[in-house]
């Protein structure tokens, strides 16, 4: 059994007075990945981001190898990307890519913001995930703009990584890309967190997008639901 | 990772926009012009210089953060006390580079004379400038500080207060030193508590909030 790299007891995360969620715990070792999923609002991106060190919890507890999140990533090489818009636009991007390893990712020197959405997308994906030995991959909506071979190519990546080691944090509003990949979800709904693991979704067979919509609606209709609410 | 890998980010991301870069080059150019003419005129060749430091040093933090654009530097393992140095270092250099080309010229064109532009009311006055605006900045965006700035040498009597313009030029004697030191004091550590800032400051994205 693989030794647990992230553990989050009822961490709970809020702006001022708006509760995003409440008291959500998960476990993730290495060489698992888990899907954050959840309707607009409901948190995925900040959870990813303290996840990633860069916000501290309201309430709870959240280790990564027994350490707080902004203290492990001096410890443990941690790829994350919250999306294109994240990119600075007036930078180049063959600048922008030697940020990872100082070794050019891409020749091409437009201005980012000159550059298509998918473009972009897939210069912050090559970015962060050229970082050597990755420990931690946390991706917010990374499939997002990639056209169909710039999705396979992430995938692949993904799981490529994570067999060799990494635990991989991802969130998509598109259930169909996290359906399959996945070792286990949370959903994030009504300020609470479910986890479900890959087999209790579905005891035969992958886990299908069809199946994470109707947990999710599940779940959105019922406040109350818990693991007790699949079997 | 270390200072170098942050600092080489900042320089990359333009934390300094390239147009104050140019307006510093510009100022130098009109520095050479002045101490051309007059050899003795560095206080007035270094105004425009200080003035520009006071914008282009206040880079702010939290709103690029906020953006999401420091994210890579963020999380590199860098620790947070050398992204912050790196990140004041990245924002008062250009101001200092323009200011010892200032010095270089007045050296010049005054054959060694004059060395007004390594006084010790200048280097009082761009370093205050400097580090002030700085942490002044860190919380808010480069036009807010922008804002701030243009009220405060404008708007008298705060004007005549807080302009470091009389000081350049100005050799300080012993009588003014538990003043100079004073405002040493304070400025270190405003520095020292914007340090702290970045260290332990969130960084939510402004989308997620």
């Amino acid at each position: 059994m693989n030794d647990v790299l992230i553990s989050a007891r009822e961490v709970s995360a809020r702006y001022g007075r708006r509760e995003v969620f409440h008291a959500v715990s998960f476990h993730l070792s290495a060489n698992q990945s888990l899907g954050v999923i959840g309707p607009n609002g409901a948190g995925k991106t900040t959870l990813l981001r303290i996840l990633a060190g860069l916000l501290t919890p309201s309430e709870g507890d959240l280790r990564i190898s027994g350490l707080p999140p902004r203290d492990a990533v001096g410890r443990i090489s941690t790829a994350y990307f919250a999306g294109d818009f994240t990119l600075p636009g007036s930078v180049r991007a063959c600048d922008w890519g030697s940020l990872a390893t100082g070794e050019v990712l891409t020749p091409e020197r437009r201005r980012i913001r000159t550059l298509s959405r998918g473009s972009r997308q897939m210069l912050g994906l090559r970015t962060v995930l050229a970082r050597p030995h990755l420990g931690l991959i946390i991706l917010d909506e990374p499939w997002e703009a990639l056209d169909p071979d710039g999705a396979r190519w992430l995938s692949s990546t993904l799981a490529a990584k994570r067999d060799r080691g990494a635990a991989v944090v991802l969130s998509s509003h598109h259930l169909h890309d996290l359906a399959g990949v996945c070792d286990a979800y949370l959903f994030l709904v009504n300020l609470r967190g479910t986890v479900l693991k890959a087999h209790e979704l579905s005891p035969v067979g992958p886990v299908t997008a069809a199946l994470l919509t109707d947990m999710l609606e599940r779940l959105r209709g019922d406040r109350t639901s818990t693991l007790r609410a699949v079997s | 990772m270390s200072v170098l890998y942050a600092l080489r980010y900042l320089q990359v991301v333009a934390v300094v926009p390239r147009l104050c870069s140019a307006a510093f080059v510009a100022a130098v150019g009109g520095a050479a012009v002045t101490l051309t003419m007059d050899p003795s005129a560095a206080p007035e060749a270094l105004a425009p210089v200080l003035l520009l430091q006071m914008f282009a040093a206040s880079s702010g933090f939290a709103v690029p953060a906020r953006r999401g654009y420091y994210d890579l530097l963020l999380t590199s393992g860098t620790p947070r006390w050398q992204i912050a140095v790196a990140h004041y270092l990245a924002s008062i250099m250009p101001g200092i580079a323009a200011w010892v080309c200032v010095d270089l010229l007045e050296l010049a064109a005054s054959h060694g004379a004059h060395r007004t532009a390594v006084a010790t009311g200048t280097c009082l006055a761009f370093m205050v400038v400097s580090t002030v605006a700085w942490v002044a900045a860190i919380p808010v965006s480069r036009s807010a500080a922008a804002l701030g700035w243009l009220l405060c040498i404008t708007v008298q009597p705060l004007a005549s207060l807080v302009s470091p313009l009389p000081l350049l030029g100005v050799s300080l004697g012993r009588s003014d030193l538990p003043a100079a030191l004073t405002v040493v004091a304070l400025t270190a550590a405003t520095a020292a508590a914007a340090v702290v800032r970045i260290m332990r400051g969130d960084a939510p994205l402004e989308a997620s909030q």
